[in-house]
């Protein structure tokens, strides 16, 4: 080794350290869910999906046809209709970022007691731009992660 | 000479890098949330009168380790920590009480009288005289987020559920390690989730059947 070639290897370390960071970065995932102690979700049969009202994607309108998709007669809208009762509440946050196109970066799914609005269970996926996937994806994602659906 | 300059600006390039990493975790705060955090159980019906306590016992606060506005740590670029404290600049437990106190109000309660006491008996010699029905005395035992790649949550809290006279009614518990989810770059995200933890934990105290009988 010359002396010439030893001065790279700062060089390509710094630059491997800065690829690895960029790699990292770019495609990073995460899909977690927490469901509190005692909480049976098998037993929900109806469920409501309040529309966040900064969201214009209707990402409500997704999560009701995943809910359906797995058997839960689901509705979605504005706010939940005080004269039906349903099983649960869903609420929702999503997150976009742009990278060439708009993306859905993360979802956050809580499912509320109707009544109260205690969180019985919450679900949270996060995909960076190279890992993306399309927001229907995002939300069978994270429902299935919430009941626990393989 | 070209060789000499190639490793200055590597050197450069590090050192820039690792001031960035550690820039985002140098002096996080995170905001407690209060609003609309439900109960469990259904609101009572009449607003039943309440006291609560909230009582520090983290023993790093108490052995002088740590201030009381200490809620964590933010890991930098090479794993060396960092401590978060609370963006109001209040002990920790004063946002704890503020997030405690609203839930029981959103649920339907009245809290008439709050205070921050040591041991469960000044809380029940405080409580005495002031004519509430119910003494929700809440310990801190533990509380820390521990940000790196992950965000990971020491808790242990303790509530006991003492009546007008001082007789304890329920105890419940929440206490573990728990992992929740990655960590954001920025400390927004990361006390949004720490915001949420708590709510989630503290609400989950009254997931105890006894706990919910005492505050019928």
């Amino acid at each position: 080794m010359n002396r010439n070639s030893a001065h790279r290897i700062p060089l390509i370390a710094t630059c491997l350290v800065l690829a690895c960071l960029l790699l990292m970065s770019g495609c990073a995932t995460d899909l977690t869910s927490t469901v509190a102690p005692g909480t049976d979700l098998e037993a929900v049969k109806t469920a409501f999906v309040e529309r966040l009202p900064a969201d214009d994607r209707g990402v409500e309108k997704l999560i009701a046809e995943e809910l359906a998709r797995m058997g839960i007669q689901a509705a979605s809208g504005d706010a939940m209709p005080a004269d039906q009762d349903y099983d649960i509440l869903v609420t929702y946050r999503d997150k976009w970022m742009w990278d060439i196109t708009m993306y859905m970066i993360e979802l956050r799914v809580q499912i509320l007691k109707p009544d109260t609005r205690f969180v019985m269970a919450s679900g949270y996926t996060f995909r960076t731009s190279l890992a993306r996937k399309s927001p229907e994806e995002m939300v069978t994602e994270v429902m299935g992660e919430i009941f626990n659906e393989k | 000479m070209k060789s000499k300059r190639q490793l200055q600006v590597s050197v450069a390039v590090l050192a820039l890098l690792g001031l960035l990493l550690n820039g985002c975790a140098i002096g996080n705060q995170y905001t407690f949330r209060d609003e609309n955090i439900g109960l469990p159980m259904a609101p009572a019906e009449k607003g039943m009168a309440l006291s609560t306590g909230v009582s520090e016992q983290r023993p790093y606060i108490l052995d002088g380790d740590k201030d009381p506005d200490f809620i964590g740590l933010q890991r930098g670029g090479f794993g060396n920590p960092f401590d978060v404290t609370t963006a109001s600049g209040n002990a920790f437990v004063e946002d704890v009480q503020r997030v405690f106190n609203n839930m029981l109000q959103y649920g339907g309660y009245d809290v008439a009288f709050t205070t921050r006491l040591e041991s469960l008996e000044d809380f029940i010699a405080a409580n005495r005289d002031q004519g509430t029905t119910r003494g929700l005395f809440l310990e801190v035992r533990d509380w820390k987020t521990d940000v790196g790649m992950r965000v990971t949550l020491h808790y242990d809290l303790v509530l006991t559920v003492v009546d007008e006279n001082g007789q304890v009614l329920a105890t419940s518990s929440q206490q573990g390690l728990e992992a929740a989810g990655g960590a954001s770059l920025g400390e927004e995200g990361n006390g949004e989730t720490a915001s949420r933890m708590l709510s989630t934990k503290l609400s989950y105290l009254f997931l105890d059947p006894e706990v919910q009988a005492a505050l019928k």
